[in-house]
């Protein structure tokens, strides 16, 4: 490819940039009215990796203590998360064995 | 409801969730009709964001009907068909003010560094995305746009995120006319990058990935030259080679946490934590840019900090520009280069399945299997 067939070289109906911005985008319509600060309640802390999230909010987000709490709350969070989904299943059978020796009692 | 959720690391599945509800008066419920699988959700899918939850449901790329409106919403009603920004954004604070809606200080109040998003982990506020059948909308008036009535979903779907993404990136490069512009990263934030430096005047475009596929696409979408930088010696300096010796005058990383090419990076960045992913790309453009030139970041990284040379930057006298898109400040200007042909949005979009699919379009997008470009989710098919 010679320098003449590419980029600004070619000819303009040929360009893929024809026809260039000449104005750049507009800006935000203004005129909002303040509106108070808005948060989302959804998945509050809770167990170990819990505790530690908590822990974490407390150290401002310039510290790598910050972050690395709560990269390890997320870690810890699964593993809860896995160990009750677990104990739910070990749970159903214990609970329907345990019905079952009461209804041949 | 259904949504997709997260379970821990590589792990979602799509499960039964609570009805979202109108906790603040100036919010609304959608009804999802279209979620787009961004590439930024496979950091989360990693487990590379800090503080994202077991539960929670990703999606920041979506459309959908007004389904309920809290009392002090005045611009939506029920039925409005919206596209609406991933910056949650109250509008009227000091940043937004400045129309810096990615750092809103009313969206995100417990940190200091980064606004509220949809469906991005508690680091930025904990809300839930839109990869479900409804999704609650912050701030009702002030982020979602009205989809013209002649138009369809899927026509300006990535006005929520991408489309605006490349373009800012494309800006902050501060193309004037004429220059040579190298995008790193061929998925779809590069491929958006590279179609809006054209329309800003540059002279050349070249993308730079390892993805074969996605490299045929980005010379057939945005005419732009390709190189696949597995296939090259040393990237570094093949591009300054063919960019006339000194490099070009811009470099845009499109890329972020989880780029290839460096295994010291991908080792301290991936495997050992000791950096927030990967910055291979960072290094790449500082290195490659000429002296005196422009870097724009828009690849997305995580805190605390990353290995970046910045003692050549100074050196070379760069610019180095960098943020979260905007996404409002975008979207009207966008809505009318589709409207008027010149980027045409939609055509990216490679793969479509029923949010009951999700699992399996995570899959093949993470693995960038069977041509796999842009992935949207139908939550209502
Ligand atoms: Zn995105
Ligand atoms: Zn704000």
């Amino acid at each position: 490819m010679t320098l003449q067939e590419r980029g600004v070289d070619l000819p303009p109906e040929r360009r893929p940039g024809v026809p260039m911005e000449k104005t750049p985008p507009r800006p935000l319509a203004h005129g909002e009215h303040s509106l108070p600060p808005v948060s989302s309640s959804l998945l509050p802390p809770r167990g170990v990796s819990g505790i530690l999230r908590r822990k974490a909010y407390r150290v401002p987000g310039h510290r790598p203590a910050h972050w690395m709490m709560l990269l390890l709350a997320d870690r810890i969070e699964v593993m809860e998360f896995k160990l009750r989904r677990l104990l739910r299943w070990l749970l159903l059978p214990a609970a329907a064995l345990f019905l079952l020796r009461v209804v041949r009692r | 409801m259904r949504a997709v959720v997260y379970r821990g690391p590589y792990d979602v599945e799509v499960a039964k969730k609570k009805d979202p509800a109108i906790e603040h008066p100036a919010d609304a419920i959608l009804q999802v009709t279209r979620a787009a699988i961004c590439g930024s959700d496979l950091h989360l899918l990693h487990g590379l964001v800090p503080d994202t939850r077991v539960g929670s449901t990703f999606g920041h790329e979506f459309t959908g009907i007004v389904e309920e409106v809290g009392p002090a919403v005045r611009a939506l009603k029920k039925g409005d068909r919206v596209v609406v920004p991933f910056n949650i954004a109250c509008g009227a604070c000091f940043y937004c003010s400045r129309n810096l809606t990615a750092c809103c200080e009313n969206s995100n109040p417990n940190s200091d560094v980064v606004g509220g998003c949809f469906g991005y982990s508690h680091t930025t506020g904990g809300y839930d995305g839109g990869q479900a059948q409804y999704v609650r909308v912050p701030y009702a008036d002030v982020g979602p746009m009205k989809i013209p009535d002649d138009m369809e979903d899927e026509q300006v779907l990535f006005l929520s995120d991408i489309l605006p993404t490349g373009y800012q990136a494309a800006e902050m490069g501060e193309i004037k006319g004429g220059e040579v512009v190298v995008v790193f990263g061929a998925g779809p934030v590069g491929l958006f990058t590279a179609k809006s430096a054209w329309l800003l005047g540059a002279g050349r475009v070249i993308v730079v990935d390892h993805v074969e596929y996605r490299l045929d696409f980005a010379r057939r979408y945005a005419g732009v030259e390709t190189v696949n930088f597995k296939k090259v010696d040393d990237i570094v300096m093949y591009l300054k080679e063919i960019c006339g010796g000194r490099g070009p005058d811009v470099c845009v990383d499109a890329v972020g946490m989880e780029a290839e090419g460096s295994t010291p990076h991908r080792l301290l960045g991936l495997k050992l934590k000791m950096e927030a992913g990967a910055a291979t790309v960072i290094g790449w453009c500082i290195d490659t840019v000429r002296k005196g030139g422009n870097v724009s970041i828009i690849g997305v990284y995580g805190p605390p900090w990353n290995f970046v040379p910045v003692g050549t930057a100074m050196n070379k006298g760069l610019t180095l520009r960098m943020n979260q898109c905007n996404v409002k400040r975008y979207m009207p200007h966008l809505l009318k280069h589709i409207r008027e042909g010149r980027i045409d949005a939609k055509a990216i979009i490679t793969h479509r399945f029923p949010l009951r699919q999700a699992k399996e379009a995570y899959r093949i997008f993470s693995d960038k299997r069977d041509g796999c470009v842009k992935c949207v989710l139908l939550p209502q098919a």
